[in-house]
Formats: C-alpha cells, structure tokens, sequence
C-alpha cells in the first residue's frame, strides 16, 4: 500500500499538491504561517492570555456545560407534560432563555446561557488546544462543524418566524397568523372599503408608551401590559379584575393590555371584542384589538381542495394533501402540499400541519408557515461535524 | 394369549394411527383456514396472523387450553355455540370481575360468553362512561373496561360474520373490503363467495377435510384475483403465513441463548472443538434465522425493517448478534459471545412482548410514509443505540475483568468499549441531524426541541460528556466503561420513556406500559455501574500500594 502511494518517488499528496498552482500554495502557506505565528506569538508575548485561554478552554467546563445540557434537555422534555407550559412555554422558559428560575427561585442557566458558555469554551479550547497537525484534522472539521451549528442556531432563532394559514376550501390569503405572538392593532377606515391599519407588537409595549389614535390629539397611553392573564367575574372583564397568569402555555396564553383614552380605561383583552373610540374630528370611529400576530407572505394562496385518505376499513392515515394555487403577483400556479412534500418559495416553507373536519361545511386545511433565511446551515455543519467525526476515527495519525 | 396380544399390539397401533390421521386432518383443516385472506388494520393479511391478532385481544395469549388462535378464532366464525360456553374471554383486574358481578377469585382469570351475558348492560355502560373520560384521567380499571368492551365487540363481530372483511369491493389497492354478513347485496361475485363461506362453515361444523381444503382454496383463489392489482400479494400473504408456522425469532431467541449457554457452561480449551464450535455455531445459525425474519419482514412489509417500535428491537436485536460473530480470537470471542447473545436474545424476547399491542406488520401513517427517510434516518439512529447498548454491555465485562485481574488485563476490553461508543456516538449524531433534515422536508424546521429529538440529543450529550471528561484526564478508562454502562439508562430514556410521555408530533411510537421495565433496567444499570467501578478502583488501588 505504502509503495503503491509512493509510485514515482512521491506520496499522493505531493501528487496532488503539485496540482495546484504555485502563488496560490504559497498564499495559503502564508496565511497558515500567518495565523500560527499568531497565536503563538499571542501565547508567548501576553502569559496571561494563555491562563486565561487555558481556564476558558478547559475541559471541565465542557464536561461541566455537556452535562448541565442533559439535565436542561431532561428538564425542558418534562415539562412539556404540563398543560399549561407545553411546547412552548418550555422553549421559552428552558430552551430559549438565557437563565430560567428552579426549585424555589433558585436561578439557574437556561439553554441560551449554557450554549453561550460552551461556544466561548470552544474558541477557546480551539485557539489553545488544537494544533495544526493532520492527526487533529478531524477534531478540527468536527469542532469548527459544531462552532457553525452553535451560530446557525442563533441566527434561526432570531430571524426564523412560524406561522400558520388556516384555509377552507376556496377561501384565499397573503398573511399567516402566529400561534403564540400577539400584537395591537388600531384600524382605521379610510374610504368605504379599505381600513389602514397601524400594528405594535405586544412585547414592544411599555407602560406610559403613547399610541397615536387618528382623530385623537392625545392618541392613547398603554397603562399596563401583561403576556398572560386570569381573572374572576364578569366577562369582559374590567381593568381592576386582571392579574397576572404565571406558567402558562404561550400558544394558551391570554395577553392582556390597559389603554388610558383620556379620563377613562379600558382593557384588552385577547382576541376579545374590539374597541370602537369615535373620532373628535369627523363621525367615523377607530377601533383598537388584540390579535394574534400576523405575517406577511410575499405570495397569495387559495385552497382549492383538500384531501385526506385512510387506509380501507382502519382510521391510520395514508395521506393529507392540499390542491393549492399560488399568485406572486405576476402568475398563478397550482401546487400541491403534503406530508413530506412541502411547497417552498423562497426562505418560505409551506407544510402540511393538520385539518379540522366539518361535516356540514367545507374542509379546512391548516398549513404551517416557516420563515427562515439560514435554513441550510444546520445541514451544513451537521455535515461537517459528522466528516470530522469520521476523519478523526480513520485518523492513522490517532491510531498510533 | 399371544393371539390376544397381537390383536390388542394390532388394536393400539390402528388407534394410534387413527388419532394421528385426525390429528393430522385438523391440522391440515387448520393450516388451510390459516391461509385465508382477509383485510384487518388497512393491510391484507393471511388469516392465520389475524387470528393471533384476536387472541391476543380477546384471550390475552396466542394459544389457549392446547389449542391454537386460529383453531379458536375458526370456532368462534363458523360455530359460535361450541365456543360461547367456554372460559376463554380474559378479564385481567378483580374490579371489573366484582363490577361485572363475576367471582373475582382468582383476580385475573378467564370467562366465557355465557358468564358475561347477563353482565352485558352494566357493562356496556360502563364502557360508554369510560370513554367518555379524557384519557389522561383514566384509572387503570377505565383502561380495562375499555380493552374488555373492545374484545366483546370484536368477538360478537367474528360471531355474527361481521368481521373480519374478506372481500374486496373492487380491484384497487385502497378498496375497503367487506365482511361476510355483508357479502349478499355486493354483487354476484361477492354473492357467489358468500355461498362459498356457508359452504366452508359448514364443512368446518361437519369436520369434512377435504370439502374444507377445496372451499379455502377457491375463495383464497378468488380473493386473490379481485386484489390483483397489489403487487405480489399472493407472495408475501405465502410469506407472511411461513413466518407464523415458522417463527424464525422465536428460533433466534433459542439459539442465541443455547450460544450463550455454550461459551458459559462448555470448558473446552480455547481451539478445540466444544464451546467455540457450538457456542458459534448456535449463534451463526440464530443470527441466520433472525435475519431471515428481518428480510421476511421487510419483503411483506414493502418497506425497510424499522417502521415501528417492535421492529427496532429485533433490529437492534439483529446488529448487536452480528457484532459476536465477528471476534477471531478466542479469549475475546467468549466473553463477547456470551454478553450479546444474552442482548440479543433479551432484546428479540422483548420485542416479542409488543406483539400483545396489536399488528407488528402495521401500516405506517402517513407522516412516516417515506422509505427514503425511514432508511436513512431511522435505520442510522437504530445503529447508534445499537453500538451504545453494545458498548454498555461490553463495559459490564470490561470492569468486571479490571476489577478481577487489574486494568492492564482489561485494557483491550476498555479500547473495544471505547471504540463502540465511538460508533453509537457518531451515529446517533448522523441519525438525529438526518432526523432534523426530515423534520425540516415535513415540518418545515430542523429542530424543534420535540421529546423525541429530544431524547435522541439527550443520548448525544451524554455520550459527547463522556469522551470529553475521558479526553480531559478527568476520568480513567474504569470511568469511561462506568460512563459507557451509564449510556444505556440514557439510551432507554430515549428509545422507550419519552414514548410514555405521550406528547409531541412523534405521536406515531406513543406507547403504554413500559415503565416499570424502564425503571428497573436503569436503576439495575445505575447501580451496576457504581458497583463494578467501585470494584475495579478497588483492585486499582490495591496494585498501586502492593507492597514490593
């Protein structure tokens, strides 16, 4: 084997090395020179960088952080059990968070926080730790795949946006409605067909923040804001009834916000009824409601059919499929959606979620909307991570 | 005198061969109505695996009193009265027994039909409350009233000719298929079959074999024909009835065990003839006989040999016995023999036990209907528990061996244990991030912190921690085998505890009933760990302070 690579006198890679064009080999052996001198002239001219880079890069604190993401995966797994967390209240709560409250208030770190620890415990064990030579290869490819994850991670979780559109057969829309995001609308009519409509989402809301109301000099002052509530009594309820619900599922969550409109208040409360405020300078009237979040789609869809089989004489399903028809504007096209088979357009991904039976009336489909620009990363540094794991354990280098 | 003996040698002989001969016709009776095809949980099947599907269901075992499911379930369709006056209908709490106003002594046993009659209404309203009840406020004898209700309303059905569906409304893969009782007003074909049903139950009444072998192969023959159009049916319904009279993992499950008996009990010197050639004999022909069931599987299945949460144990089952087979040398292939195929066969005779929930060969649902996904991220995922659980079994070994004869004598078992929990890590990674590729194909994201992912990642940190504080001189190898025994309590976490939480979009592998097991497997590991590590730091000790 050893004297069939070395064939000619030369090993196959000087073989392949003598491929590549010179300038760019020295260019790479420059910037290779150039980051190793680097770190080591880092290393040998600030010792205290190195003790630093040593106690950040050590082990224990990625056994340490491994570990306490067991115990955080065990903790958020569980507690989706709980009606009242589910899903997503323990992404917020476990999965999500820098930092969450235990056992009698104890604070401890979340998954945010931890995944933070463990990314500067990576660079640094990567700077101080690895060296370049070919039996680390594979701990290389494998840590700098884990390095991209950590990162695509943090970029989908803050770019990436979920909705879902519920259709019924015939119907059409451009927006999909988020499941746990709530925002405050103020509608204005503007002619005998269109309304105008100003939005803020929930969360942006501070007490003594002043909303303008069209035909209103003052506008309105958000008097208190709350991401869940409760309440005794009558229905709707009034301000001085509403406390604050704790532990909720945020897709079960009812928010709730207090307007000050001049001299009086009202409370809004989930998607309840809207609040109608006449205008001072003409007869028409805005109305101000809590709504659940609405995205746009850069495209219109309209259900024409939906579909769901079963296998003869059983209730297992076989198959869910939307017929569908898709205008961007400058053509109309059908596409049809189903498990396994979603519609992309885009960063936009459209998938099959569930359905909702009518006997009397007509079917309705429910697709899920997901938004997400950084999509193919995770692909990306899975890829990597699981090349470097195989180049590490084929490593002959490691062998010996 | 001696005229009188032969006449009496003569008189036993004809009635041994008499008994024989009808012995030999109800068996062939038997077999015949085996092979009927009829339709049950959206997939046809021979009539011999539906049988043993209603069993279980109505008499919770797939034999009863000496006689087979299909011997049963045949009296049950074609002569009702000789089987309702027998005991056989299980109840399986004394609450309902008192409920039903039955002598519960003992606590679980067995009634007929007739017993039950006259408890027929309370407990059909007992039944309706019970399902009214949201299913997580449901006590266990909820549960039971539920599981007997449905038993009666499948054994009525078999009774009056509702069920099971026998024939096929028209000649298309997905055509819903018709009982018996329904047969008269489908038409002449169906009509003409109806009459051939009468025919055969009243042959089956009249005990005329012949009459009965002719009946079950012309409607076999026609059933067929109207179904033409599902590819090679008549070869996998032929398949599917060898593997019921055959068994092939129930074989597996004999020799892995006379394997692991073997390598144990026979002393022979290592290279001679004993305990190697048996112990690898049996165990080549287990492995042999399980992946002969696996292929059978997957051929009448039409899809890869995992798609649920029984075909994972016999697939793990089946990569764990073909890691024995693979040691040359002696000194290791005995102990990895013994160890795996005691897995194996613990892992083919669990797997077994989920043949009480119902179909193993059932249809997948259409979230998992994708053979590309099923191969890829199922079957990688599968592999990586596999090398995990080998890797915790191996470690059992290998800190036994240090705790016995010192660390130097362990240290190749450390460097295989290592080496299989290398290979359960990086699988279980590759499997769950094609598990997240899946995930984004059908819901539109990679990862969505589901329990089943979940568990899968769980699997994956764990496994990381213990390379990590290895790496780290935090631990020794004892600690990395200790770590290894450790993998297994988070690899059955995550194959079977998060199925029992019952939430989450994996709503396709829920199960009930396995937490007991789980409980004690873990707690068994977690204390095996503690032990053998304590054990093999022990001797570690001692070496280092033996005096000179």
């Amino acid at each position: 084997m050893k004297g069939d690579q070395r064939a000619g006198g030369r090993t196959w890679r000087d073989r392949a090395l003598a491929q590549v064009p010179a300038h760019l080999l020295n260019a790479c052996r420059g910037v290779k020179y150039f980051i190793m001198s680097a770190i080591g002239s880092i290393g040998s001219r600030f010792p205290h960088w190195r003790t630093l880079l040593q106690y950040l890069g050590s082990l224990r604190w990625t056994v340490a952080c491994l570990l306490w993401m067991c115990v955080l995966t065990v903790w958020g797994t569980v507690a989706q059990v709980n009606p009242e967390v589910g899903l997503y209240g323990a992404l917020q709560r476990v999965f999500r968070s820098w930092w969450f409250r235990g056992p009698v208030g104890l604070p401890l770190p979340g998954m945010v926080g931890t995944l933070a620890v463990f990314f500067v415990n990576l660079l640094a064990s990567l700077f101080q730790r690895f060296r370049p030579i070919r039996c680390y290869v594979g701990l290389w490819v494998l840590h700098l795949g884990l390095g991209l994850l950590l990162v695509g991670s943090w970029v989908g979780v803050h770019h990436a946006r979920e909705s879902t559109v519920t259709l019924a057969e015939g119907q059409s829309t451009s927006v999909g409605v988020s499941s746990h995001e709530w925002e405050l609308v103020i509608i204005e009519p503007v002619g005998e067909t269109r309304r105008r409509v100003h939005a803020w989402d929930l969360r942006s809301l501070r007490p003594g923040q002043n909303l303008p109301l069209p035909g209103m000099p003052d506008g309105a002052t958000v008097h208190r804001v709350w991401s869940s509530v409760e309440w005794s009594g009558s229905q709707p309820p009034s301000p001085e009834a509403l406390r604050s619900a704790r532990h909720v599922d945020p897709e079960r969550a009812i928010p709730a916000v207090v307007l000050r409109v001049g001299t009086d208040r009202f409370a809004l409360v989930g998607e309840g009824d809207a609040l109608r405020i006449p205008r001072r300078d003409t007869t028409d009237a805005v109305f101000v409601h809590l709504r659940r979040t609405r995205h746009p789609l850069p495209i219109t869809i309209r259900l024409v059919d939906f579909q769901k089989e079963f296998y003869p004489n059983s209730r297992i399903p076989r198959s869910f499929e939307s017929r569908i028809e898709v205008f961007d504007g400058r053509s109309q096209r059908p596409v049809v959606i189903s498990m396994n088979r979603p519609f992309r357009y885009g960063p936009f991904t459209f998938y099959q979620s569930s359905y909702i039976d009518h006997p009397d009336g007509p079917e309705i489909s429910v697709l899920a909307v997901s938004e997400n620009r950084v999509r193919l990363l995770p692909y990306v540094s899975c890829a990597l991570m699981f090349a470097g794991m195989v180049l590490h354990y084929l490593s002959p280098g490691r062998r010996r | 005198m001696k005229r009188s003996r032969v006449r009496s040698t003569v008189f036993a002989f004809w009635a041994v061969l008499t008994v024989a001969w009808a012995a030999d016709a109800d068996r062939r009776m038997l077999r015949a109505f085996e092979d009927l095809v009829v339709l049950e949980g959206g997939r046809p099947m021979p009539m011999g695996t539906y049988a043993r599907l209603a069993m279980w269901q109505i008499c919770g075992r797939p034999s009863w009193s000496g006689r087979s499911a299909a011997a049963w379930i045949a009296d049950l369709i074609f002569d009702a009265e000789k089987v309702h006056g027998q005991a056989w209908i299980l109840v399986n709490h004394p609450d309902v027994l008192d409920a039903l106003d039955l002598p519960s002594d003992p606590p679980r046993r067995r009634v007929s039909h007739l017993e039950l009659q006259r408890s027929l209404p309370t407990l059909a309203k007992l039944y309706r409350e019970a399902s009214e009840r949201p299913s997580n406020e449901r006590t266990v004898v909820d549960r039971e009233f539920l599981r007997l209700g449905a038993a009666l309303e499948l054994y009525a059905g078999l009774s009056r000719n509702d069920l099971p569906a026998v024939w096929p409304q028209e000649n298309a893969e997905h055509s819903p298929w018709l009982p018996v009782s329904e047969l008269g007003a489908a038409g002449p074909a169906a009509l003409e079959v109806a009459n051939l049903w009468r025919a055969l139950a009243k042959a089956w009444r009249e005990r005329d074999r012949e009459r009965v072998l002719q009946l079950v192969s012309d409607i076999r023959r026609r059933t067929l024909a109207q179904c033409s159009s599902i590819a090679h049916l008549d070869v996998r319904l032929n398949v599917e009835s060898w593997m019921n009279r055959w068994r092939p993992f129930s074989w597996a499950i004999a020799a892995y065990v006379l394997a692991a008996l073997a390598w144990l009990a026979l002393s022979a010197p290592p290279g001679q003839w004993g305990r190697w050639t048996i112990g690898s004999g049996m165990m080549w022909a287990g492995w042999l006989a399980h992946t002969v069931g696996l292929a059978a599987r997957t051929f009448i299945m039409g899809r890869p040999p995992v798609t649920n949460l029984y075909s994972t144990f016999v697939f793990v089952g089946w990569v764990v016995a073909f890691a024995a087979l693979w040691p040359r040398r002696p000194e290791v292939r005995r102990p990895v023999g013994i160890v795996v195929a005691a897995l194996a066969a613990a892992l083919l005779a669990v797997a077994a036990r989920y043949e009480v929930e119902g179909d193993v060969m059932a249809k997948v649902v259409a979230v998992l209907d994708s053979n590309f996904w099923l191969t890829t991220h199922v079957l990688t995922i599968t592999l990586g528990y596999s090398g995990c659980l080998l890797a915790g079994a191996l470690a059992h070994w290998a800190l036994w061996v240090a705790g016995s004869r010192g660390p130097a004598d362990a240290s190749p078992w450390f460097h295989t244990v290592r080496g299989y929990l290398a290979f359960g890590l990086a699988l279980t990674f590759l499997g769950t991030a094609l598990g997240g590729v899946w995930a984004d194909q059908s819901w539109g994201r990679f990862w969505g912190w589901d329990p089943k992912e979940n568990g899968a990642l769980l699997i994956v940190l764990w496994t990381a921690a213990v390379f990590h504080a290895r790496a780290g001189n935090l631990i020794d190898e004892a600690g990395l085998a200790a770590g290894a025994i450790l993998t297994v309590p988070v690899v059955l976490t995550a194959w079977l505890a998060i199925n029992l939480l019952g939430i989450g979009l994996h709503s396709y592998g829920f199960s009930q009933g396995t937490f007991a097991g789980w409980v004690t497997a873990s707690v068994a590991e977690v204390v095996a760990a503690v032990g053998l590590w304590m054990r093999a730091r022990r001797r570690r000790l001692c070496e280092t302070v033996r005096p000179v």
